[in-house]
């Protein structure tokens, strides 16, 4: 059996479980009035939320929304069929001169120096972590936005 | 794919062709199956009653244009939580409400056995009061914990409406709780004294 007083996420998690069987937190709780305390004080919060009215609007929602529909049936998007037009127009453009001009691109290659080609890759490499980051950094900001609570 | 999901999934499917072939009252059955869940999401986000109206009107408009988008990847219920939640959000982020000023912040009760208090509430009284304390909770939260607790759903759920990692999801209903909990005692033992 667990002897120190369980953290407050333990608690929330044993009435969630509904745990009525024998374990380390139900032991615990079981002997402890501090914690058996909070678990029946959560137990009671869940049940208050379970039991709050729902919510409804003072109209009627559908009708109102039927009112407003467009006469036609919705399509799929035109946004998509043109993303997928100009990835597709990318790709043929991008293979067809691969073809044609491949001796070409060879030769670019070989008459570059190899320093260059490094500097390329480097360049190119650099870019892309350089992008992920900017990615992430973005990504952590907005879900800070998120959270009211931080730590 | 379980028996239940294969059930959600036709009974979804049905009603998304019905609509894209014409059958607009099908697009009312879906409002009449969603309309709670989306009612809980623009109330507990969006404390403006002027304001949910035209956000209810936004969100099924804007399911019904992209319903043909729908792939099936979740339940319809959830898509359209999905675009309930984002829509408020957007609202929410354009007036800058997404962190509210006036939040109660979280204490240390240092008077003695505040839990013993708490759970000494009438239930109706606690329906009541807690009514109020979620109110005050940030829209986020007052989302989250009516989704997870009222509308009895999973956290895979609620990470799809959101769009926040898992460990978000919980990371921020255990915050949530424990206020409740706390600003549910203090409020007893300010009613008390």
């Amino acid at each position: 059996m667990k002897t120190q007083h369980l953290t407050e996420e333990e608690i929330q998690q044993y009435v969630l479980d509904n745990s009525g069987g024998y374990n380390n937190a139900g032991d615990h709780i079981r002997l402890c009035e501090q914690c058996s305390e909070k678990a029946a004080a959560y137990r009671l919060l869940f049940n208050g939320i379970r039991q709050q009215n729902q919510p409804a609007f003072d109209f009627d929602l559908t009708e109102l929304i039927m009112a407003q529909l467009p006469s036609a049936a919705p399509k799929a998007a035109k946004e998509n069929l043109l993303i997928y037009f100009f990835i597709i127009t990318a790709i043929a453009v991008t293979g067809l001169a691969s073809y044609f001009f491949r001796e070409y691109v060879a030769m670019l290659f070989k008459s570059i120096a190899p320093v260059l080609v490094y500097l390329f890759i480097t360049g190119f490499i650099t870019l892309s972590i350089l992008l992920i980051l900017d990615m992430y950094k973005n990504y952590k900001k907005k879900i800070h936005a998120l959270d009211v609570y931080p730590g | 794919m379980t028996n239940s999901n294969t059930g959600y999934h036709e009974a979804d499917k049905y009603l998304v062709d019905s609509v894209l072939k014409g059958d607009s009252a099908a697009f009312a059955t879906i409002i009449k199956k969603t309309e709670a869940l989306v009612t809980q999401i623009i109330f507990k986000m969006i404390s403006n009653p002027g304001d949910r109206k035209d956000l209810a009107q936004d969100i099924y408009l804007k399911a019904y244009k992209n319903l043909a988008g729908f792939k099936f990847q979740c339940k319809l219920s959830t898509w359209i939580a999905q675009i309930a939640y984002n829509t408020c959000f957007d609202y929410l982020r354009k007036k800058q409400l997404i962190l509210p000023d006036n939040l109660h912040e979280e204490k240390e009760i240092k008077t003695t056995s505040p839990d013993e208090a708490f759970s000494l509430l009438h239930q109706k009284e606690l329906t009541a009061i807690l009514k109020k304390e979620i109110d005050q909770l940030p829209p986020i939260y007052q989302t989250l914990i009516t989704l997870y607790h009222r509308q009895e759903m999973s956290y895979i759920e609620l990470t799809e409406i959101t769009g926040l990692p898992e460990g978000t999801v919980k990371s921020y209903l255990f915050r949530a709780r424990k206020m409740l909990k706390n600003n549910l005692s203090r409020h007893y033992q300010k009613e008390d004294i």
